[in-house]
């Protein structure tokens, strides 16, 4: 048995730590006696969506995502067939800006990948700050941190929620997020979760045995008192 | 002028009162008199410091060389780098309009730097580093990038040139000068090392870089093979490092001694022979003044207690550069060790808790079996704890402790071998006093 996950511009898109959740799905995945195989890919490596499982993409400087852009532009119709396919993408941070219409900032309009239905506009301040969200696929809340200038506008379903505020986009097997850095190491009751359904879309009926998250959910348990 | 006159009484004020805010007085002055620093005549000599890290200690130890100089010098020492704590030390040193000093050497944060240059237009500026740094203020290190760009307004400016995203000044600033420092390859340098990388693919043609060496992260000897971008020439280099004598060979001719090899503080002393040497000051009298200041160095401290070596090496919480430096020079101890990290606050700025930058620092290097302990102390020990996990050291190596009361008690019953305290700023202090308290040699 084996997960193929494809860390996307590992060495462009990875300003907050992310690694984290490189590091993060590796240790536990492989706690269940699963072989992981993760495809560090960047510009001009060949990327095969036939092949992963899951892909994981996460935040960059503003430059560095538009260079992203461009090549991931090549593998459009591959990216549309392997979201409706129901596989797995997991992009945090501006990241998931790449997968909607276009990105209107600074009074430009940027064609991006066009397989999801939704655009970002730029605002003039960055919005940061600490979240504690409701998570549409798991009834621990998700912590985590926001520091963006984008906004997202949208028909799709949301991700993340509190009060009034709508956050992320979910479909099918794609979650986009602005909430950045190694959340699947923050967030082990969800990561647990998340884990369990790539696994059981690829291997039916699969018996998992106990995960370790002892020390991630005290780290968990100290952050998320912080907010009462 | 009757600005300057209205600042001195509120800095006397402050005195009497006791009330420390060493922005408050300038931001009073610019209030009523927006183009204050115009109107003042500066010193003919004017050097900036800006960069993520390390540009207090840099400009600290100009303004120090410069002193035993005989140049008289104003410098914001107290770390207050932004315009209103700039504009006081201004106000401070300021008679009949004028900085009564041979010299203004300024430590300037690296946002400020455009508002200040504004004003006061430097013959130097230096830029020592750009790395991640305060992400919920800074957002990305091309923002930094960015905001500095918009203040180069100088003559000279002096980069080290093993960065390449500091070069790239160098590609879209054609009409200043540009000054280069290096180091060179040495027997701790790496041909690979799996750290963060800030800068991968060329700055001016988007094509991946080659590198010969690293000394971590993008710093290092790196050549683009399609545009042939590079660091082959350098204007000042540490040609040779030598671990046994503890000394640095710049140029390939001069020595200067120093007890502190790790990289960080090399780059300073470079930076500041470079900047000394421009200035055309005897080069034997800057090495001579650089040795003198350099055992003053408080970002470093070693000492025994107990039979145990403790190193102490002061890292900045959200900049990862600092954090892998520390790590890198601890990894070239191959005896037995015991590691403790902590740190109070992330930031003295913000109330954010935001951990990502963990994640960046290469903790991977302690996983050897030369590691006995990692010990991790204070609010944040969990998410230390987890870090560490992460890099498959076992949990049973982890101790994780509330705060540095026991630290003593701890490391001498449960732990083996050198110990290397890489710590917050904010830890420094309390982490040296319990382990001395016993000390009769202490502080």
């Amino acid at each position: 048995m084996e997960i193929n996950i494809a860390y996307l511009y590992y060495d462009l898109l990875n300003l907050y730590g992310e690694n984290g959740n490189i590091l993060s799905l590796k240790k536990h995945i492989e706690s269940q006696d699963i072989k992981v195989n993760i495809y560090y890919l960047s510009l001009n490596d060949k990327k095969d969506f036939s092949k992963y499982d899951l892909v994981y993409i996460g935040s960059g400087t503003d430059n560095n995502l538009l260079i992203a852009l461009n090549d991931l532009k090549n593998y459009k119709d591959e990216i549309k067939k392997y979201i409706e396919n129901n596989k797995f993408i997991l992009s945090t941070g501006n990241s998931f800006e790449l997968f909607g219409n276009y990105i209107f900032k600074d009074n430009k309009k940027i064609n991006t990948l066009g397989v999801l239905d939704y655009y970002t506009s730029y605002k003039e301040n960055r919005i940061v700050k600490d979240v504690l969200y409701n998570c549409k696929i798991n009834k621990n809340k998700i912590i985590g941190f926001e520091n963006h200038r984008g906004f997202i506008t949208n028909n799709l379903d949301y991700f993340l929620s509190d009060k009034n505020i709508k956050e992320g986009i979910m479909y099918k097997g794609f979650i986009g997020t602005y909430v950045l850095g190694p959340i699947l190491i923050r967030n082990p009751y969800f990561t647990e979760h998340y884990i369990k359904t790539i696994i059981n879309t690829k291997y039916n009926k699969f018996k998992f045995k106990k995960f370790d998250f002892n020390l991630e959910k005290e780290a968990y348990k100290k952050a998320t008192e912080l907010f009462k | 002028m009757i600005e300057t006159l209205i600042g001195k009484m509120i800095i006397f004020l402050e005195k009497v009162t006791k009330y420390d805010a060493s922005s408050f007085p300038g931001k009073v002055i610019l209030k009523i008199s927006p183009n204050y620093l115009k109107k003042i005549k500066y010193p003919k000599l004017i050097i900036m410091v800006t960069g993520s890290s390390g540009k207090g200690s840099t400009a600290k130890l100009i303004k120090d060389v410069l002193s035993l100089n005989n140049y008289t010098v104003c410098n914001n020492e107290n770390g207050s780098n932004l315009i209103y704590g700039i504009t006081t030390t201004i106000i401070k040193n300021t008679k009949f309009n004028k900085v009564n000093k041979d010299a203004l050497v300024l430590e300037v944060d690296e946002r400020s730097l455009k508002y200040v240059t504004k004003y006061i237009k430097p013959n130097y500026l230096i830029i020592n580093n750009i790395t991640r740094d305060q992400p919920p203020r800074q957002g990305s290190f091309e923002e930094v990038f960015n905001e500095i760009n918009k203040g180069l307004k100088t003559d000279t400016v002096i980069i080290n040139g093993d960065d390449p995203l500091l070069r790239k000044y160098e590609l879209i600033n054609k009409k200043n000068k540009f000054i280069t420092y290096s180091i060179n390859k040495n027997k701790y340098s790496f041909n690979k090392i799996e750290d963060i990388k800030d800068t991968v693919y060329c700055p001016n043609c988007n094509n991946k870089l080659t590198y010969e060496y690293y000394h971590y992260g993008s710093i290092g000897k790196y050549t683009c093979d399609k545009c042939n971008f590079n660091n082959n020439k350098n204007d000042y280099e540490i040609s040779k490092i030598d671990y046994n004598n503890k000394s640095i060979t710049i140029n390939n001719k001069y020595d200067i001694k120093t007890d502190n090899l790790s990289l960080f503080h090399l780059y300073n002393l470079l930076t500041t022979f470079t900047m000394c040497d421009l200035l055309k000051i005897d080069k034997n009298k800057i090495i001579d003044s650089i040795e003198k200041q350099s055992i003053n160095d408080k970002i470093f401290e070693e000492f025994i207690v107990n039979n145990r070596k403790y190193t102490i090496l002061n890292c900045k919480a959200e900049n990862n550069v600092t954090y892998n430096l520390s790590l890198i020079y601890t990894n070239m101890d191959k005896e037995k060790k015991t590691i403790v990290l902590g740190l109070n606050e992330i930031s003295r700025r913000y109330n954010h808790y935001d951990l990502s930058w963990l994640y960046d620092i290469y903790f991977e290097l302690l996983n050897d079996n030369n590691v006995d302990k990692v010990i991790v102390a204070g609010p944040y020990r969990y998410d230390l704890a987890v870090r560490i996990k992460y890099t498959n050291i076992k949990e049973k190596n982890i101790i994780i402790l509330d705060d540095l009361n026991n630290i003593k008690e701890v490391i001498e019953k449960e732990t083996k071998g050198n110990v290397y305290g890489i710590l917050n700023f904010d830890y420094v202090k309390p982490f040296i006093n319990n382990i001395r308290k016993d000390d009769k040699n202490g502080d």
